[in-house]
């Protein structure tokens, strides 16, 4: 593999995976190296699956992955190299304090920064001779995390990192995600439930639901195409069938449309027909993810 | 690069387990001590000597395999620079010899006691028998529980596993098998050799099939 | 070179706008000087925990808008602009009444009853602040 790291930090393509209780379908989703994207989905969607396939715990069934330029799962030990991957399931070796994981950790990684590890201690207010039994959920994860932090990956991987932690512990720890991309060489995948974490930090955003990507795009473009309208409707009036509208909730005299590709036209439109517009609402990554996701549900109920 | 991250693991298991290691060999240190003790502590010792031979076999296994799937510390170790496959068989290295060297040791002075004067050089046959049933009974737990993922099935084969070391005891105990061995001589009877040879195979066919178990699985989560 | 903005989610404006309209404030009471050079957009990500691509929208906004200039290795800077400083007031002035002027429209409040409620409010203010 090439010395210089490759233009995506990482590339699924046509990707499936078949269990028994469970499908994920011809998956295309890449990342530009140098940013964060988000992954949102409800539980059982295939956010975990989609992470797994990337670090190789998994083995597709079709398609291809590369990550930092490594195909997986052949390259899958050099890729590891210069990528950490926390998931909130995942535990530290019993019966070991958390100063042995970071000696074994750091005899594994050469660039391994022992003094940002002391920062993150004091950060994420772990005691490095605490027994990893002795660890509260939340530390657990907070440990986890700087064991990942400290070696300085090119790619950083996360299966819900801030579940389980208290606020403090997850200011920090966007923080600290935010300090990566200084680097416009490094990259950060995260699946959240968090989606106001999501709204604020990612570049790129990809909704997953039931196997299936829904979307996915850079948020700013997420937030500028979705809106809600409201609209006054004169009793007489019918208001035009748009394109792009999602949803419509009418009630007696005004009507809610929900639209994932507002144009300035949009309202012209709508008063042609002798609506009056009355509202033009954002809406946050949380309402378009909902409204995402109960559309694709309606176009394929299965 | 990789391989020093599977002995890293390896050695890691190794500390881990390190508790296990020494209490086995000092058990079976005090049972030999013991077994010197008149009749009582001979039969206690001997007891003692055969617990701990088998039951650090179990320990290690579930040690080793079950407690790291079940604790979910296997995500962070394949988190490492390190594939599946080698994971697997860091797994099944360190545990041969976590169990492994313990047993070398206690076969050693075990053996090596019937070599004092006064004591019959044939029980020499005995121990090897014992231990190396023993080891091959390991190698099939080893196996089992690698390709078994139910806790309850786990559990059964654990149980059989007891059941076949004390029924082989007690067969090795009887009579006609055993009076060879109380001898100044080595005596390599067609029941000696027999054990032997099948305990050998058994270990050869168990590793193979935990190899091709390993090396066919493809999801490791 | 710290400049402490900060982004709020509760804010309705979106995030990219807070950013945007941060910055100009700073630049219209004079606290960034023309030619001054500000973070780069990594590091005013880094400051102001909020995602790169939305630091590069405004900053490409601002841009557009000659308030800033990005010199392709140098950084960004303050726009050489010597009218800078009462033009974005102005701009403030009529982001400010354009939002005042729709929040009047939903209670109805237009034309003349809309210019009546500014005097109202401007005499006031004078009465409390002499």
């Amino acid at each position: 593999m090439s010395t210089d790291l490759p233009a995506n930090a990482f590339c699924l393509q046509g990707v499936s995976k078949t269990f028994s209780y469970f499908r994920l379908e011809g998956l295309n989703l890449s990342l530009p190296q140098g940013q964060i994207m988000g992954l949102v989905g409800p539980n059982g969607a295939g956010k975990s699956t989609t992470i797994r396939l990337l670090m190789g715990l998994v083995a597709a069934d079709a398609g291809a992955i590369e990550a930092l330029g490594f195909r997986i799962p052949d390259q899958v030990e050099q890729a590891k190299r210069a990528i950490a991957f926390v998931s909130d399931d995942m535990r530290l070796f019993s019966n070991a304090t958390l100063d042995w994981h970071m000696r074994f950790v750091a005899s594994i990684y050469p660039q391994w920064d022992e003094l940002y590890a002391r920062q993150l201690l004091k950060r994420f207010n772990l005691r490095a001779e605490q027994t990893v039994t002795k660890l509260s959920r939340g530390e657990h994860v907070k440990a986890l995390l700087l064991l990942a932090l400290a070696r300085r990956p090119a790619l950083l991987v996360l299966d819900e990192p801030t579940s389980g932690l208290d606020p403090v512990a997850r200011h920090e720890l966007l923080a600290e995600l935010m300090e990566i991309v200084r680097d416009e060489r490094r990259s950060i995948l995260f699946s959240s439930h968090n989606t106001q974490d999501v709204e604020r930090i990612c570049d790129q955003i990809a909704f997953i639901d039931r196997g299936r990507l829904v979307d996915s795009r850079d948020k700013e473009s997420f937030l500028e195409r979705w809106r809600r309208i409201s609209v006054d409707v004169p009793t007489g009036v019918v208001l035009p069938r748009l394109a792009d509208v999602v949803d419509v909730s009418l009630g007696e005299r005004v009507a809610v449309l929900t639209t994932d590709n507002y144009l300035p036209q949009t309202q012209a439109l709508l008063e042609q027909s002798g609506g009056r517009v009355r509202d033009v609402q954002r809406m946050s990554l949380e309402e378009i993810f909902v409204a995402c996701v109960m559309r694709s549900r309606e176009r394929e109920p299965s | 690069m990789s391989s020093s991250v599977f002995w890293a693991l390896v050695r890691k298991d190794l500390y881990l387990q390190r508790g296990i290691m020494i209490v086995t060999v000092l058990t079976c240190l005090l049972a030999v001590v013991l077994t010197s003790l008149g009749k009582v502590g001979l039969a206690v010792g001997g007891v003692l000597f055969l617990t701990a031979d088998i039951a650090s076999g179990i320990f290690i296994a579930m040690y080793s395999l079950m407690a790291e799937r079940k604790g979910l510390s296997h995500l962070f170790a394949l988190s490492l620079p390190i594939s599946g496959f080698r994971y697997d068989l860091s797994k099944l290295v360190s545990g041969y010899l976590a169990y492994g060297i313990p047993w070398l040791v206690l076969t050693s002075i075990a053996a090596s006691l019937f070599l004092l004067p006064g004591q019959d050089r044939g029980m020499i046959v005995y121990v090897l028998l014992l231990q190396m049933f023993a080891l091959a009974l390991f190698s099939v737990m080893l196996a089992v529980l690698f390709a078994v993922k139910s806790e309850l099935m786990s559990a059964a084969v654990i149980v059989v596993v007891n059941i076949c070391f004390s029924l082989f005891v007690v067969d090795l105990n009887l009579p006609q098998n055993a009076q060879p061995m109380h001898g100044p001589t080595l005596v390599w009877t067609r029941f000696a050799v027999t054990g032997l040879c099948v305990d050998a195979a058994v270990m050869a066919l168990t590793l193979i099939f935990a190899l091709a178990l390993l090396s066919r699985r493809r999801d490791h989560f | 070179m710290h400049i402490p903005i900060q982004v709020s989610q509760t804010d309705p404006r979106p995030m990219y706008l807070q950013i945007k309209e941060q910055l100009r404030h700073r630049i219209a009471v004079g606290e960034l000087q023309p030619g001054e050079e500000i973070p780069s957009i990594r590091a005013l990500a880094v400051s102001t925990r909020v995602s790169v691509i939305t630091i590069k929208r405004a900053y490409l906004e601002l841009e557009h808008e000659g308030v800033i200039l990005t010199r392709q290795g140098r950084g960004s800077f303050v726009a050489e602009n010597a009218n800078l400083g009462s033009h974005l007031q102005a701009q403030e002035l009529d982001e400010q009444l354009t939002a005042a002027v729709h929040t009047a429209a939903l209670l109805g409040i237009k034309g003349e009853a809309l210019v009546e409620r500014l005097r109202e409010i401007e005499r006031d203010l004078q009465k409390r602040q002499p």
